[in-house]
This record gives structure tokens, sequence and C-alpha cells, in this order.
């Protein structure tokens, strides 16, 4: 224990990790997202024991493996109903989700909607490599149309899942796109979703060097450009609408949405805004009065 | 009419919700589908007195992985539904059983498959509950037979929960959930409400490099403590992946194999606490023809042995692990049986043969999405 007058030692990325080393493939983009991910946490100086972070199933999700926190590595697809109900019972952690794009747009999609529309104070971020990678390569909800792959030979027929649209219109309030490419850029963003006050997403493009010959880090490399310091304003939703429904030769990164709204949270008037229900005392409920409602 | 006033009338499912209540529930989740949803009414219509956060989710996986998010939170947590929701949570119950967190969920039968008939009554997931979710870890089934069972073992079912870090399933039917029971009042004001929420990891400072054995596979009785997320010197990984004793994924042999006895040792466990209760006799001790029923049909039984001489009944509400020869010394006491339940096959009936050996002479099944009429009962006996 820390005495009152002894200041902690400043937490640094070293304090997130463990002693394992992340199996990816080399040059996979989830490396320089746990990079980004990892400075983010330790500029916010979040204390591993304060965080709690739920992954989906997928190589986006084996980062559960190589970080030192609390957290759970979940079913596929169900990061977030996980994450929702930690941040209702007790708002004081910070909880991050985590998942792949075939995790949360995939098979998960109906939780991401609902879960934006809720909006609770959560940061989701998802590894966008617009490929299935653990399961060896099939199309994923992002895949461009067309893309041939091992479960879709002849190409892709149906037109991809715009994750940022999506988001806009299931009123997500901070809604991002990062690459992880650009290692500084996306920590902005992760650090920016994370210190924001309600449900974050950041979508980030990190190519699959092995199963996705097509989205390559040259293709999102000579396509991406930043929204900031091209007179976009995040607060403007048409603008942010606009700008999401760009992608080919241009691909937009950064900040596209944000704004100030109530939590789920915030708006149950049975707890105090920040009351943990942990807190609760259980021993002895009385129930008399219930009782009567039955005679 | 004096004795009124010390009585109550009270339906399966209120009485399931104010048993969750009395346990010190704080999360409840659910998507309505009948004959479930009036725990979910019941408990949004409290949860201001109660401090109780109740959430309609999105759909029943929701539902299931947002209770289990909530208990890995540290509280107490429920979900209920009938069959086919909960043939949609199955996955999440996995999860739960993986990652060893305490689970209560309630399942209000209906007959099946499918969407079947939905206002209807069945007893006919019996062997669904039991079996659910790929694999094998421990799990505890309790099925009430009348209101007062539904409140006592529903509170019993949040310390069994947290005691034992397992999923405990209630298993009712609409014949229950719907029915309304006149109760002496008493029988829901006394009783043993100790709160028991077993095995909880202590903040640990000051010894930053030690490792937290969240899942230490040497523990004896297989229930390693648990620690709440935000408690000092505890990080863990809650892993649906097999894992390690800290929580990562391993899949290594022995460590695979070691996780898997830790998390069976349970039911031995279970079994040797005594922590389950043996099936109940009513009626005369000795008796010519016993019947042997489950769940919601001790009400139907009873009745029908008030019209029989030489008849009694023996009810199981405690279903799953059974004491196998504590079992077997009450069956021993059968002179000849008849086992009545809701559904095809005689599903509970198969279930006592293949634990315990031992066989029911007869079987009176009804499936037509009917309870049981006495009459019914009564013929049979009589033919």
């Amino acid at each position: 224990m820390l005495s009152d007058n002894q200041q902690p030692t400043p937490l640094t990325i070293a304090d997130y990790a463990n002693t394992m080393f992340p199996t990816w493939c080399p040059g996979c983009g989830n490396h320089g997202l746990l990079v980004a991910m990892k400075q983010a946490l330790a500029e916010l100086q979040l204390q591993p024991h304060k965080l709690f972070f739920v992954w989906g199933i997928g190589c986006s999700s084996n980062t559960s493996n190589w970080v030192n926190v609390y957290g759970a590595h979940s079913l596929h697809g169900r990061a977030l109903p996980v994450a929702v109900a930690i941040k209702l019972v007790n708002p004081a952690l910070t909880v991050i989700a985590e998942g792949g794009d075939g995790d949360g747009y995939g098979i998960g999609v109906g939780h991401f909607i609902h879960s934006m529309r809720r909006n609770l104070d959560i940061t989701y971020i998802v590894h966008n490599n617009q490929i299935y990678g653990l399961t060896t390569g099939q199309a994923s909800p992002t895949s461009d149309k067309g893309m041939k792959s091992k479960s879709t030979p002849c190409g892709v027929i149906e037109r991809p899942i715009n994750p940022l649209a999506l988001a806009i219109s299931s009123n997500a309030t901070y809604i991002a796109r990062g690459f992880s490419g650009d290692v500084a850029h996306l920590k902005q963003l992760i650090m920016g979703g994370i210190k924001h006050r309600g449900f974050a997403l950041i979508d980030v493009l990190q190519p699959c060097v092995t199963f996705n010959n097509q989205n390559t880090y040259p293709w999102v490399q000579e396509r991406v450009y930043k929204l900031e310091g091209t007179g976009h304003d995040p607060k403007d939703k048409a603008q942010a609408w606009q700008r999401a429904q760009e992608w080919g030769d241009k691909i937009p990164i950064g900040l596209f949405f944000q704004e100030d709204r109530l939590t789920y949270r915030d708006e149950i008037d049975q707890f105090a805004k920040d009351e943990s229900l942990l807190d609760h005392d259980i021993s002895n409920i009385d129930i008399s009065k219930t009782l009567e409602e039955f005679k | 009419m004096k004795n009124e006033k010390n009585k109550i009338l009270i339906s399966g499912n209120e009485a399931i919700a104010l048993g969750a209540i009395k346990a010190g529930l704080k999360f409840y989740a659910a998507y309505p589908m009948t004959p479930a949803s009036s725990i979910l009414h019941f408990l949004a219509g409290h949860e201001h007195e109660y401090k109780i956060l109740v959430k309609q989710t999105e759909d029943e996986l929701a539902a299931m992985n947002m209770t289990i998010g909530a208990s890995l939170a540290g509280v107490r947590a429920m979900c209920a539904t009938a069959g086919g929701g909960f043939a949609l949570m199955v996955e999440g119950l996995g999860f739960g059983g993986m990652i060893e967190t305490p689970l209560v969920v309630g399942v209000v039968s209906r007959p099946g498959p499918a969407t079947s008939m939905p206002t209807w009554s069945a007893q006919g997931d019996l062997r669904f509950v039991m079996h659910a979710a790929p694999d094998e870890f421990p799990r505890i089934i309790l099925a009430p037979g009348d209101a007062a069972e539904a409140y006592h073992l529903t509170f019993r079912a949040f310390n069994l929960a947290d005691k034992y870090q397992l999923p405990v399933i209630i298993l009712s039917d609409k014949n229950l959930a719907e029915s309304y029971f006149t109760v002496e009042q008493k029988e829901f004001s006394e009783g043993n409400f100790a709160i028991d929420r077993g095995r909880i990891a202590q903040a640990l400072t000051g010894q930053p490099n030690s490792t937290y054995l969240r899942y230490d596979p040497s523990i004896p009785d297989g229930v390693s403590p648990r620690a709440i997320p935000g408690t000092p010197g505890r990080l863990f990984l809650a892993n649906s992946d097999e894992h390690d004793e800290v929580g990562y994924s391993e899949e290594d042999s022995a460590s695979r194999s070691a996780q898997m006895d830790k998390r069976m040792r349970k039911i031995a466990t279970i079994i040797k606490n005594q922590s389950l209760g043996l099936p109940k006799w009513y009626g005369p001790a000795k008796a010519n023809l016993t019947l042997i029923c489950w769940g919601s049909n001790k009400g139907v039984a009873l009745a029908a042995i008030s019209q029989l001489p030489d008849c009694n009944v023996l009810h199981f509400s405690e279903l799953y692990p059974l004491d196998v020869p504590r079992v077997q010394a009450e069956l021993g006491k059968i002179k000849r049986s008849l086992c009545v339940e809701g559904n095809y096959s005689g599903q509970f009936a198969d279930y006592l043969y293949e634990r315990t050996g031992y066989q029911v002479n007869e079987r009176l099944l009804k499936y037509d999405g009917r309870p049981f009429w006495v009459e019914e009962i009564v013929a049979k006996v009589k033919a």
C-alpha cells in the first residue's frame, strides 16, 4: 500500500503487458493496434485493476492473452452484452470492448446496433481487416464486393456493411476510424473514445497480411486521409454521414462524429449516477411490504 | 375468516421473482417469452423499491450474456425464459460454466419443439436443460413443486450458484408459473435466509509481482476463490477458451485435463456436502403404490392420493446432481410405482433408471399441453 505522501510510479505500457508474446503473424495489423491501445492506457494513467476489457472471438480478441488487466474473452459476437452489463453494474470500471469485423458486424451486429442506441460509457474497438483471419480466410461482412476468398471463390455478391454509417444511424455518440499503420493517430482516437462519456466506436483498418491480399498496407496507405485539417466538423451529423459514404480512392480516418448525450445508466432513476450496485447491502432484504400486495 | 389475514395468493412466477429479490438480486435480464414474462413484469415493477436493474434485451443471447457480465462484475444476477429462448441462451450457459461464474437461470417450459404451443404447459425440457451446451460442466437443476418451493428454491439457487460458481437452473413450467397458490404467509417469512456469497478473493496490495490463480486446479473441492473486478492485485481473465490457472488460453494436455477435473469435481463436492435435498414423501409411510413425480406435478399428485387409499407420493424438486446412494435408499422403500410426468417419453423415469438403476413400474405421460387432471391419475391407478 502506498502511504498518503508517496507518489505512485507513473504507469507505462509495460504495466499492461504480461510475459507472453502475441502469436499474430509478423506484420499483422493487430500489432500496431495493441501498441496504440497500451500507449493510450498509459497516457491516461488507467490502473489495470480498474479496467475491464471484453473481447469476442477472433484474431483481434486473442489480444486477451497478452495483456494484464481484468477481462473476459467471451463468445463470438457477444462481447458487447457482457461489457454493457459490467458498466451497468459498476460504473467505476473503465470498460473497453474489442473484436473483429466478423465478430461485431457479422454474428454480433444485433448487439452492436442496440448497444449504440443504449449509449453506455463503453469504448468499442473493432479490428477491421475485411476478412476472417483466425478461420483462415473467408469473406467478412466488410469484404468489398467481388472479393475472392476461400468461401467466395467467385467473389462476394453482397455489398459490405458500412460500420460508420450504421453507427451514425444507430446514434452512437463517438464515431471514429483509425489505421493501425498510423499508431500515433490511432492512439489519439482511442484516448478520445475512452475519455468520451458514452458509446464510442473506433473502427480500425488493420490489414491481414496472410489472408487478405486485396486490402493490404499499401492499399490502405494510398487511400487514407485525415479528417483533422479538412474543416470537418464532428458535431455535424450530416457532414459525418457524407464522410462515412467515402470508400474507394479516398478513405477518411479520424473523428467523424461526437455528441454529448446522457448514457443509459444516467437515465436509470433508481440509482445515483455513479452508484455501484456492488455497494448495496443484500444481507437482509425485507420483503414484508411486497407480501402485503398478495393479500 | 380471521385466518385468511395470514394467507397470501401468489403465482409460481411471482414466487420465483420474490425468492430472487429476497436473495439480493441486483440484475435481471430477459427477452419477453411466454410463460416466463411475468417474472420480468414483476421485477420491473419492483426495481425502484429493491434497487434492482431490470433490462429487457434485444434477444435471449444478450439476456444470457448480460447476466454473465453482471455476475462477473460481482452482483447477483438472473435471467429467465421458456425452452425456445433457452435454446438461444445455450452457448452462453456453456460460457458461464467455462468461466465458473455464478448464474441463476429460470426455464419456464411450454410445449416444444420450436414455437409450438406458447400458452400451454409441458415438462419436456428436462433432458434439454440437463445436457444443454457443448461438452460437460457442472450445473444444478431445481424444479419447484409449488409457490412456496419456488420461493425457497430460488433463494437457495443464488447461494448455490455463488458457493459452487456454476449455473443453477430453476426448471418450472406454465402450469406452475401461472397457477395461483393460497399459502400461509409464514411460509414466505420463516426459514433460513442467510446469504452465502461463497469464496471471494480479497484485495492484495503491496505484492505487485504475485500472481492470482483464479482457476487454481489444485483446489481439492474444485471451488477456487473468485475476484470481483476492481479489486487490487487480483487480475484474471474470464476466458471462454480453455485456460490456465490465471485464465489465459492454454491447450496443453495436462492443463486441459486438470481444468476439466477441477470443474467437474464440484459435482462430487455438492453431493458430499449434501447441498441438495432428497425427494420428499407425502401420504402414508407405507403404501402399495407410489406416485413418482417432479416439479409442478406435486399438487395434482397430492390431490390424487387424497382419493386413493394405499397410495403415496415421492416428489423430486432437486433434480440434478443426484446423490445416488441416498436416492436409491428412498426408492428402495417403494412397492410399486407410477411415474407421472408431462412429456412424451418419460424423461425423468429414464433419468432415474440411468442414474440409480431403479425402473418405475408404470408411466402416466401427457404431452397435449394440458396439466394432469386429478381424475386421470385416479382413473389410471384404479384401472
